[in-house]
């Protein structure tokens, strides 16, 4: 049912209220009261972001990141009507106005993402699971991949260190997070850039160990077999471990 | 939009973000090129990078407040307690700060033991910590 008219525009004043804290002359209001809405409203989207980037709110400290929720909050009109959703416009809204830049934290975005990942990673629809077996051979058979993980590249290593060490220390760093198809939980590595070619590879191309193995030894400069060998090995041994690899694909996939 | 970089969609992508960086010309960068670390669970990471930062925050607060505390030595305080006394308070308030510190660490540790793994909620009364 449409609203009528009038209820919609005091709705709309209303909510500008509370999002700007600017006093306008607002039909029915109790003087005095209003700006319990605020608050109210305002508490809970503080609330909302303090958990989802716990990480941010302790490199920055109390009083920036007010600051910084404070501008979202009344510059921004969020879109989402998920309030889970809501951290990924604060991100995306402070990467837009380069709020990193502006306060000279310039590994900003990163951390927010950072933090936002683990959100979508946890709450995303189910992506279908490929038919898979447990036996096999990893280097000869296409290896089947969780498809619930995504590869992040972040330019300041906020993943590892303290936030303010990051400055000096930009470069490229990649992050595999995926999400535990027993537990549910969220899982990060942190990958080298060749670890993360092989994998991107192994996945766009569905192709075996083997016939990639030349490429892996020609990009990185190695020359020995047996030492490429015992490396991948164990690299994807303990990713099949960690269940990001579930198994061999069947040969009909 | 700035926002859309940071996942890598495919090989080709990743590709061309390694060409950037120095792998690609580096051939005999030895063992650790095939490195990766662990880094544990979602509260795993959590809860030991906001130790990290916290620790960074705290230490710059520390600096600042030695730096507010060599001011006083000009005897301007009025506290009445400088040389031996001041020591014994200095001394005290050492220990006082300790015992904050543990007891704020061990609140921590509790809050911390209370999360959930997960950080996904829905909140909506707007009353405190409801949620």
């Amino acid at each position: 049912m449409k609203l009528h008219k009038d209820t919609e525009k005091i709705q709309n004043l209303l909510g500008d209220y509370c999002r700007t804290g600017v006093e306008q002359d607002i039909p029915g209001i109790t003087p005095g009261r209003v700006h319990h809405y605020r608050r109210l409203v305002y508490n809970v989207v503080r609330d909302t972001m303090d958990t989802a980037f716990p990480i941010t709110l302790a490199a920055l400290g109390e009083e920036r990141w007010d600051m910084l929720v404070q501008d979202f909050f009344s510059g921004e009109q969020p879109q989402t009507p998920q309030i889970w959703k809501l951290p990924f416009e604060f991100y995306q809204y402070h990467a837009n106005q380069e709020t990193g830049t502006r306060i000279e934290k310039p590994y900003l975005d990163d951390l927010l993402y950072f933090e936002w990942i683990e959100i979508e990673i946890h709450t995303m629809p189910d992506r279908p699971f490929p038919d898979f077996s447990q036996t096999g051979n990893i280097f000869k058979d296409r290896l089947a991949f969780n498809p619930e993980y995504e590869i992040v590249r972040l330019e300041y290593p906020v993943h590892m260190h303290s936030a303010e060490n990051t400055s000096e220390l930009k470069g490229d760093y990649f992050v595999l997070v995926f999400r535990s198809p027993e537990t549910g939980n969220v899982q990060f590595l942190n990958l080298s850039g060749l670890n993360t070619y092989i994998l991107t590879r192994l996945v766009d191309e569905r192709i075996a160990l083997n016939d990639l193995k030349g490429d892996i030894a020609h990009v990185a400069g190695i020359e020995s077999e047996k030492y490429l060998d015992d490396a991948l090995s164990a690299f994807i041994g303990d990713l099949i471990e960690k269940k990001l690899i579930l198994g061999f694909a069947k040969k009909t996939n | 939009m700035k926002t859309d970089k940071k996942i890598l969609k495919s090989a080709t992508a990743i590709a061309g973000a390694l060409l950037t960086t120095s792998l690609m010309a580096a051939p005999s960068m030895g063992p650790d090129i095939l490195a990766y670390n662990d880094l544990g669970s979602g509260a795993q990471v959590r809860s030991h990078l906001i130790d990290m930062n916290s620790n960074q925050v705290n230490t710059a607060e520390a600096n600042a407040y030695k730096l507010g505390e060599l001011k006083c030595g000009e005897g301007k305080c009025g506290e009445g307690k400088c040389g031996e006394d001041g020591k014994k308070a200095d001394a005290k308030k050492g220990e006082k700060a300790e015992a904050k510190k543990g007891e704020s660490k061990s609140a921590e540790a509790k809050k911390e033991a209370s999360k959930s793994e997960s950080k996904s909620k829905e909140a909506k009364c707007g009353e405190g910590k409801c949620g």
